[in-house]
Formats: structure tokens, sequence, C-alpha cells
């Protein structure tokens, strides 16, 4: 499973990167971003079936990555994050594969997460 | 595709129902103002998509929601309210999507095309019975699903499909469906009247041809139905999204095996 994440907060995006990588199948790639555009390229090459998108800044940096990953790549899985539900109701629309706005996000939370996935 | 449609109050689920027959004129849609009845619909009637208001009286849309889910994992949940502050509610559940009241028929034909769950269209072009294994156990003719007179007929059936084209003894039928039992003589009787209704309604049905009978022995013709187990098996795609991680969920004896 190709995984991506992309999240502004280095400490988060390092906590983020660990748990998943703890969560996700054997074998799987899990790459982490701060940079949109670099994700976008990333994804392109990789054909990554899952994003995990965090919501949290205020400028909606995130929603709009996301918006550009439903546009280019359809059928990959977004999971958004945000412990406020930020963009709930814009990010309902992009029908996302999963939405974690727990505060504290466990190995037990990724792994529901991952099956459950909206596309397979 | 079975639709149950659910509001408790009955001007705005004649809405909802307008508009569902509207955009999906071939669905059948089941409509509940009592979410108690609704459940008790669910437990007999495999249903692919539930459009449930949030608040239904004595008991909550996500109540109803887990335990639709738990009949059919596969069911798609789509919440309606009246609130935009509600949307997102049940969001762990993984529901297929959300709707604002009044529901319009464009909102609803937008659900139906982007179902988290789509629904594999029942192959009716072979014209063979179709048979479901993940989640609850169900064959279906024609996109409807038979009746039997007995609930163990289903069962004999279901165990039949499980063995795969390999022949079982009316010995080992008799275990498997009356696992407790001491009494051979009345077991035996039952037996006979499950394995009647079973052939008398394949007979009704034109699908005689998927049992095939020998002295005391009896299987299933594997290359008479489809089936969501055999092409997971056989690796088809249509199989292995298929899966939830849940086989014949009604019986005890039902093991998942990956080949």
């Amino acid at each position: 499973m190709d995984i991506v994440i992309y999240e502004e907060d280095s400490k988060q995006r390092s906590h983020l990167k660990n748990v998943i990588q703890r969560a996700a199948p054997p074998k799987s790639d899990v790459a982490d971003f701060n940079n949109s555009d670099v994700l976008l390229e990333y994804i392109d090459k990789k054909d990554s079936s899952v994003a995990f998108i965090s919501l949290e800044d205020e400028r909606g940096r995130g929603y709009l990555l996301a918006r550009k990953v439903k546009e280019r790549f359809p059928r990959t899985n977004l999971i958004f994050l945000s412990r406020n539900q930020m963009y709930m109701k814009e990010a309902l629309k992009l029908r996302y594969s999963g939405y974690i706005s727990s505060p504290t996000i466990t190995k037990e939370i990724i792994q529901d997460e991952l099956n459950n996935l909206r596309y397979l | 595709m079975n639709i149950i449609a659910a509001d408790d109050e009955k001007l705005v689920l004649d809405g909802m129902v307008e508009a569902i027959k509207k955009v999906e004129p071939s669905a059948e849609v089941y409509a509940f103002t009592d979410p108690d009845e609704l459940l008790k619909f669910a437990q007999n009637t495999v249903c692919d998509v539930a459009f449930l208001d949030i608040e239904m009286g004595h008991i909550s849309g996500i109540e109803v929601a887990k335990q639709l889910k738990q009949l059919n994992p596969r069911i798609n949940i789509i919440f309606a309210t009246g609130y935009s502050e509600y949307m997102g509610i049940g969001m762990k559940m993984h529901v297929s999507g959300y709707l604002l009241k009044p529901v319009s028929c464009e909102d609803v034909r937008d659900e139906l095309d982007n179902l988290r769950n789509p629904i594999e269209k029942v192959k009716t072009d072979s014209g063979k019975p179709v048979v479901k294994c993940f989640g609850n156990f169900d064959i279906f003719v024609k996109g409807k699903s038979l009746n039997f007179e007995r609930s163990k007929s289903r069962e004999l059936l279901a165990y039949l499909v499980d063995r795969r084209g390999s022949a079982v003894t009316s010995g080992e039928l008799r275990a498997v469906l009356w696992e407790n039992a001491e009494d051979e003589k009345s077991t035996s009787n039952y037996l006979q009247q499950v394995k009647k209704d079973l052939i008398t309604t394949l007979k009704k049905e034109g699908i005689s041809n998927i049992l095939v009978t020998s002295w005391n022995k009896y299987a299933i013709d594997v290359d008479a139905i489809e089936c969501d187990y055999y092409d997971y098996l056989n690796n088809k795609p249509e199989g292995v999204r298929a899966y939830n991680g849940e086989y014949m969920s009604q019986y005890s004896w039902g093991e998942f095996f990956k080949a």
C-alpha cells in the first residue's frame, strides 16, 4: 500500500508518520510532505492509494490540496485529519474515505481507516 | 436495488421517497416512520442503501445505522438532516454520504452515483442464480431473494455452496444443521422435509439444475451459479470487491478459507 501524508507542522507530521507506519500493512510505503506540489508529483509517480491530509491550517491549504488530489486522482482515498472538524462540509463533497477528528491519533484509529477504504 | 427511507415525519418521508423513486425508478423503496419496524424488516431483507434521518424519535439514526451495518456491513448509509451542523455525525461509521433536508432529486442522484459500496449489478445476463456468501448468505433469482418455507432449507443450500461442489451425505447434513440434536430419527425426518422444501423451491424457480443428487449424497453444481465467494477464490475483481470480512454470518459453522 502506498500512503502519503500532508501535515505542515513538523512534529505532528513525524508523529503521524510513525503511527501510520505501525498501522499500515507490511511492505507499505509511507511518505510525508509539507509541500503540496511535491506531494502531487509523488502521487502521480507512485499512484498512491491513500492520502492523509491535515485540514488544520487556517488558510485552507490542506483542503485545497485535497481538491486537487480528487480532481487528478479520483480513486485515491482521502483521509482527513482535523481536531476541530474544520472544512467538514467542504470535505464531505469530496467523498472522503475517512475523517479523523480525535485529538489523539492511535494505531487502532489508523487501522480502522485503512480497513474501511472507500476505493479498493 | 433495495432502498430504505426513514424519517419520523411522514411529510418529509414522502418527499424523500418521491425523490428516490424519480431518480431510481427500478429500485424497491421501503419507507418507515418507525425505526423498530425498519429494523425488524431489515432482518429479513437485504438492503443496499438506507436514507436515514439523524433524529428518529426514541432512537437516533446513528443507532439505527449501527444495527443495519451489523446486519449488512456493505449497506450504504446516507444521513439526512435539516441542520448543516449535524453533517459529519457518524463519520466514524464510514457512511456513504449526507444530505440536507429537504432532499432534492439532484442530491439523491449524486449520492446514488457515489455510493461508498457500489451495488454490484446482479448478474442476470447469464441467467444463473446469484449466490451471496459475504455478509449474510442469500440466493437471488432474477434479482429477487429466494423464499423458502423453512429456514433450514436455506442453510442446507448454504452448506452445499460452502462445500464447493463436494458431495455431502445425509449424516453430515444432519450433524451440521442440528449440531446439538441427539435424536437421530427426528433429525432424519426433519432433513427429509427440508430437502423436499429445497427441491420444491428450486424447481418452482426453474433452477433445479444447481443441485446435484445421487444416492444419499448432495452437492452444488458450481458452474450453475454465480457466487461472490467463488469469484473471490478465483481472484476475480468482483469477488475481491465483494469481500467484507464476513462470511455466511448467520451460520455458526461458516468459516471463511482463503485458497
